[in-house]
């Protein structure tokens, strides 16, 4: 049996036959493709009278009922993990920095007595808000909107699962609904608003570098496909 | 071909082992190696290996590396150091059960 190697076209056709059956995006295509050429290969190595569409069938059936998802799912739960573990090394990194440690503590420092002064000089905005709650909130849409500018370049299937692995959103919401304090409680808002600050500061740095990662990621697959 | 549950069950060490005699391997190469050593009797279906083979590498035995062959990225797997020590404790327990087994489907006749 001649061992068949397909061309560039037929790999081409190769490509459609995958986005046919609902699986689009180019790095889940070149997850499968290789595994699908050498079955395709072996089908046409095999039966040299059966042409390129009929060995794609025949090697699309040896995947079984759940055809390509297979290799999909596992290549998600891959990618994945991949971003989960780097996410707690990156926050590891983050914690144990001085640099950042030192920011952090002067940013919850900073926010906590911007907010006392606030309190203590009657400065509520329209909702009855302390302003130090207003400034963390912009600073949180900001963050977001920062990433959201910085990556978009890179919207691709390793940049969506790097997002999901990032958890910083989940404080902005907890900061916002409890971030209207009245003229009560004083001192627990100051501390309540300067903790939410810091940890959305550390998280937002910490997904900046799983979402850098995911563009590496993505970057060295170009380049690979590029050769 | 119908999935062997033997097969199924000791897929793990099968990887290892296939790794270990091999350097590195592509997920196709894999079931290829395994049809072609067993003369067709057992195969490994892509629903077990890839599931087998992600286990490995979240377990730190595996790593992989892509590579572009024939005008397409293909992703090898190797063993990593935890994964060489791990395939001979794999292998000795693999074949301990299947000496067990076979004393059950083969008993000896003892005076009785």
């Amino acid at each position: 049996m001649d061992k068949i190697i397909l061309t560039e076209e037929q790999l081409q056709q190769l490509r459609k036959f995958i986005n046919s059956r609902g699986f689009k995006d180019e790095l889940v295509v070149n997850e499968i493709l290789d595994h699908f050429a050498c079955k395709v290969e072996e089908e046409l190595a095999k039966d040299t009278r059966i042409d390129l569409q009929h060995a794609m069938q025949n090697a699309h059936r040896s995947f079984g009922t759940l055809g390509f998802y297979v290799i999909q799912a596992n290549f998600e739960k891959n990618m994945r993990s991949r971003y989960r573990r780097l996410y707690w090394q990156s926050m590891k990194s983050v914690l144990t920095s001085i640099p950042y440690l030192l920011l952090s503590i002067g940013l919850w420092w900073g926010i906590y007595k911007f907010s006392l002064w606030a309190a203590a000089n009657d400065y509520y905005d329209f909702f009855d808000q302390n302003y130090a709650s207003d400034i963390v909130m912009f600073g949180i849409f900001g963050g977001m909107i920062y990433t959201l500018i910085r990556y978009k370049p890179h919207d691709n299937y390793y940049y969506q699962i790097a997002r999901q692995t990032s958890l910083w959103y989940i404080p902005v919401w907890t900061g916002i609904i409890t971030g209207n304090n009245g003229h009560t409680h004083i001192h627990a808002h100051a501390i309540f608003t300067a903790s939410v600050a810091t940890i959305c500061f550390v998280l937002l740095v910490v997904q900046c570098r799983i979402l850098d990662a995911a563009a590496i990621d993505y970057r060295e697959f170009k380049q690979l496909n590029a050769e | 071909m119908e999935p062997n549950p033997v097969v199924k069950g000791s897929l793990t060490t099968i990887i290892l082992k296939l790794l270990e005699d091999n350097g590195r391997m592509y997920g196709y190469e894999m079931t290829k190696a395994v049809r072609e050593s067993t003369a067709n009797k057992m195969s490994i279906t892509e629903a077990a290996l890839y599931p087998a083979l992600h286990k490995l590498v979240e377990d730190g035995l595996l790593t992989t590396t892509s590579e572009k062959v024939d005008g397409r990225i293909r992703k090898y797997y190797a063993l990593t150091k935890q994964g060489k020590k791990e395939t001979q404790s794999k292998i000795q327990a693999l074949k301990e059960a299947l000496e067990s087994v076979q004393l059950i489907l083969n008993p000896k006749l003892s005076n009785g």
